[in-house]
């Protein structure tokens, strides 16, 4: 598995003709961000044997992706909708706000309604979060094939919320 | 314009197609000739070769050739080849690379310019080698620099602005781009690449 870059205008273009460039590839576990080559670039994670490397040559130093890329779409989609979740509700977070509430609960009891206010406040921003998480991971398991065009778009996830305090 | 600054110019023909391989200068022979003051032209549209068949200037492996104050405009490429070439030297409206080392090559320009291709400016790729300091690399199509494929770059003390993309390491390759200007590149600089693709830049 490699995350590779590639600009989202060529997901959307993409045909026979015209393959989807890759410009730039680094390990499944490096730590990247989506902004890392530019707003006009997206990151997708994806096979290896999904990357054309023997397209380069001296017009362009870049590989592509195979014709068939899009056949392998589980890959790409749950990297995308983990890199979502992370980005309004990171793991750390997630694991902070279980432990507090779980604390409430043994404090307070299980009722949250006759909480104190700073505790229902808690418990009320991580839902928000959680919300968001079951949103998104519903949309990532509703496809059954790859989406057509960018499947990073926004326009195709669910509205990204704030994120969690 | 670049005919008013040259009092030679070595005409490289088209037609023929992508097979045809030409060259303006070549160095068949031993030694290290050197070559100065001369604009090397081509017909001004791509031969449809991939990687070239009109060229300025090409030394095979194990030759070598100096130029000094050398033109190529309107070839495939304007300098290729897999042996050594040094020069200060320029390229513009080339269909594939301004320069493109190959195969064991080893190109080093001083002083140079390399602009307006529909390819790249500066190509090293094959386990090839290639130094550029104190030139300009601006406004080519694809990329600025890159080394691919096993091969070495070093941009040092120059620019490259304005091209699709103006660094890149490839495949099992590094580019250096030291004290350079340089508006964008990749990989992220020290990062290493899935493929072995590593880009240092110092400033």
């Amino acid at each position: 598995m490699a995350q590779i870059f590639v600009n989202r205008n060529d997901l959307v273009i993409e045909d026979v003709d015209h393959p989807v460039k890759i410009i730039a590839s680094y390990a499944n576990d490096a730590i990247v961000t989506v902004d890392m080559h530019g707003a006009a670039a997206t990151v997708l994670s994806v096979a290896d044997t999904v990357v054309n490397r023997n397209s380069l040559n001296a017009r362009q130093p870049f590989p592509t992706l195979t014709a068939t890329w899009r056949n392998d779409y589980k890959p790409v989609i749950n990297a995308e909708a983990q890199r979502r979740i992370y980005d309004v509700f990171a793991d750390y977070k997630q694991r902070n706000y279980t432990a507090a509430v779980q604390g409430y609960i043994t404090q307070y009891g299980a009722d949250a309604t006759v909480w104190p206010q700073p505790a229902k406040d808690v418990k009320t921003e991580g839902d928000r979060g959680w919300t968001y998480v079951t949103a998104v991971r519903t949309a990532a398991n509703a496809w059954t094939a790859m989406p057509g065009g960018d499947p990073t778009a926004d326009s195709i996830w669910p509205t990204v919320i704030s994120p969690i305090k | 314009m670049l005919r008013q600054h040259y009092g030679s110019e070595v005409k490289v023909p088209g037609g023929g197609g992508p097979s045809a391989f030409r060259a303006g200068v070549t160095n068949a022979g031993p030694g290290n000739p050197q070559v100065k003051d001369l604009l090397i032209t081509g017909p001004n549209y791509w031969s449809g070769a991939g990687i070239c068949a009109w060229v300025g200037v090409t030394v095979d492996t194990s030759r070598a050739i100096n130029l000094q104050n050398v033109s190529a405009h309107g070839l495939d490429t304007g300098y290729y080849g897999g042996g050594i070439l040094t020069g200060n030297c320029f390229a513009s409206g080339c269909f594939n690379n301004g320069a493109h080392a190959t195969g064991l090559a080893s190109f080093g320009f001083g002083d140079s310019g390399f602009f307006g291709c529909q390819g790249g400016g500066l190509m090293v790729n094959q386990n090839g080698f290639m130094t550029a300091a104190a030139s300009w690399v601006c406004c080519n199509a694809q990329q600025g620099v890159a080394a691919g494929d096993n091969s070495e770059f070093t941009f040092h003390t120059s620019t490259a602005v304005g091209n699709g993309i103006d660094a890149v390491a490839g495949i099992l390759s590094l580019t250096m781009l030291l004290d350079c200007s340089v508006g964008s590149w990749s990989p992220a600089s020290g990062v290493l690449g899935a493929y072995g693709e590593l880009l240092v830049k110092n400033n």
